[in-house]
């Protein structure tokens, strides 16, 4: 029986606590870099720390791979993720369910906003030939899906929305350097809200740094992580529009 | 200079929203000043997050961030399941039918002082909602904790007060005066005069286009203008019709009421009409445009008011950035102080 109230992390042995990292310095290469690497990984509270690899990166800048034993324990127990907690339907079932309980098709508009060019992810949701064995929402004869690209700007997606009488948003995020997708995110519930269209409107977000807790700070009803499928997000949509009453 | 809770009191304050300038500006340390003092003064509070408040690790930047301690008999709304790791022992009083991805959103009192989490609150209709709930308890006032720089808590549906809160996270110290200013120009719109506004119908999601004349030749001053006709347009808005293109807009002084979102767009189509134009947005969090087009239209004489706003109660200041970067404190505060004629307060003193 493992003791999941002292986790550390596995290396060779058991909580030996042997954590790995990668990470560039702007500094030449050289002995100097490594020593430099090693205090500063030192620095975080990891023991041991050992370059394991470093490599040239020009320009003055060396890449590092470095070993250590990370002092510290987790208990899992403690630990609390909200999850989307609607039933997960299979294809079929998601259209029945639109078809008898809805009564209409549901319309669904998705894009990567703001400077965003990165569609992998809502591609992967809306497209037809979908993701992994699952079809995308455009392939689903219940569901109107428009996927409107990348670097869609908000006022272009609420003008979409008005347009097609969306029921729900889906935006991407994968671009997040600097939390850029912060703002960009907010902003647009913020519009939503102006407009007076956020409560008529299931809104979602994803990307591979959003979960619900950052999508609830933002305004969004659910935040979907990397290696969500289209069922998943489907599911989620047509049960909070039966719940709220947005038929 | 004032106490938070005197400023208050002096402005006939009873809900308001604190709104930060980004993400970690010092929202909810502001938020535990004012619980704290408000202690003092036998205020008995109700508490609401549009984020989530009160946990201990922040779940984008990985830092700690404060915990909410209230006093007993303080209520609140939030999602049950994140009280797991509260301290302060709640009588749950009533579900709200807000649903949320950690669970419902519950009405709760505290019966004993101790820490709170706050979450699953996020949308203006949720806010409406509590406000009419927590007016049925016995309560002097309601605090809506913003989350990163939203505005929705300030919307004068909810709320009839702003503290805006702003501090060392967004930067050096002219990138925080920067900033800072960039949002006071924005929660201080200057407000339609009422004697104006009173001639207005509820203009919903719509545009009203009214044309005024003057009632006294050379006064540019909005008080001095009488409206003369209202053509309202309900479905037009920022994001469908182009407002020139739903009728012959007269070629005389005219005032556009914009029920939903202001945006550059708005601004940019109509700055080029001769006469003055005054675009009306129904509060500062309608409002959407950027400096640079915001001060292009006001460069071509024209003006940007509201028809609402909640009371600017006042700034407080945060000199320490959870990056560990601090500004020097009383520089900070004479700065910010220089920006608008309101208290400035620092939160950390």
């Amino acid at each position: 029986m493992r003791d999941l109230q002292h986790v550390r992390p596995y290396g060779d042995t058991f909580d030996d606590g042997m954590v790995q990292f990668s990470f560039s310095l702007p500094i030449p290469f050289g002995e100097e870099a490594k020593e430099a690497a090693r205090q500063f990984v030192a620095k975080m509270g990891v023991l041991e720390a050992q370059v394991v690899h470093s490599e040239n990166l020009g320009e003055e800048m060396t890449f590092f791979i470095m070993y250590g034993k990370a002092p510290y324990e987790i208990d899992y127990t403690k630990i609390k993720v909200p999850k989307v907690e609607s039933p997960v339907m299979d294809f079929y079932e998601i259209n029945e369910f639109i078809r008898e309980r809805i009564g209409r098709k549901i319309v669904v508009i998705g894009a990567c906003t703001g400077t965003d060019a990165h569609t992998v992810g809502i591609d992967a949701i809306m497209n037809m030939k979908g993701y992994a064995g699952e079809y995308g929402l455009e392939r689903y004869p219940e569901i109107d899906a428009h996927n409107l690209g990348s670097q869609v700007q908000n006022e272009e997606m609420v003008k979409k929305a008005i347009e097609l009488h969306a029921d729900a948003i889906l935006v991407s995020q994968v671009v997040t350097q600097k939390d850029v997708h912060i703002p960009n995110l907010g902003e647009l519930v913020d519009l939503l809200e102006a407009e007076g269209l956020r409560k008529r409107m299931v809104l979602i977000c994803g990307g591979p740094r959003i979960g619900h807790e950052l999508a609830l700070e933002l305004g969004y009803d659910a935040g979907f992580g990397s290696g969500t499928l289209a069922p998943e997000v489907a599911s989620f949509i047509v049960h909070q529009i039966m719940k709220r009453d947005l038929v | 200079m004032l106490n938070m809770w005197e400023r208050i009191d002096r402005l006939k304050v009873r809900n308001f929203a604190i709104v930060g300038v980004s993400k970690h500006a010092g929202k909810t340390t502001t938020l535990n000043r004012m619980i704290r003092d408000a202690a003092f003064c036998s205020r008995r509070l109700a508490l609401a997050s549009i984020g989530v408040d009160g946990e201990r690790i922040d779940h984008v930047a990985g830092t700690p961030k404060p915990e909410i301690w209230v006093p007993t008999q303080t209520v609140f709304a939030t999602a049950i399941s994140v009280m797991t790791g509260a301290s302060a022992p709640v009588e749950w009083q009533m579900p709200t039918g807000i649903d949320s991805p950690f669970g419902e959103v519950w009405i709760g009192k505290t019966t004993a002082s101790g820490t709170i989490c706050l979450a699953g609150v996020r949308q203006l209709d949720h806010l409406q909602t509590l406000l009419a709930m927590f007016q049925r308890c016995t309560i002097d006032h309601v605090i809506w904790d913003g989350a990163l720089s939203r505005m929705i808590a300030a919307n004068p549906q909810v709320s009839d007060g702003v503290m805006l809160a702003t501090g060392a996270v967004v930067g050096t110290l002219a990138q925080v005066v920067h900033k800072t200013q960039q949002v006071l120009r924005r929660i201080t719109l200057p407000i339609l005069p009422e004697r104006l506004a009173h001639q207005l119908p509820a203009v919903g999601s719509g545009v009203l286009i009214v044309t005024v004349s003057a009632l006294q030749k050379k006064s540019l001053d909005l008080s001095n203008l009488e409206v003369r006709a209202i053509y309202p347009f309900p479905d037009a808005s920022a994001f469908t019709e182009d407002v020139r293109t739903l009728m012959n807009v007269p070629d005389e002084e005219c005032l556009f009421v914009y029920g939903g979102a202001v945006t550059d767009q708005v601004l940019r189509t109509l700055q080029n009409r001769e006469q003055i134009v005054t675009v009306v947005a129904a509060s500062p969090a309608h409002v959407f445009v950027s400096e640079a087009v915001w001060r292009s239209f006001a460069r071509a004489g024209h003006r940007l008011v509201v028809r609402q706003s909640a009371a600017l109660i006042g700034i407080t200041v945060n000199p320490v950035s959870p990056c560990s970067a601090m500004l020097d404190r009383q520089q900070l505060k004479q700065s910010i102080q220089s920006l608008a004629d309101v208290p400035v307060w620092d939160v950390m003193e």
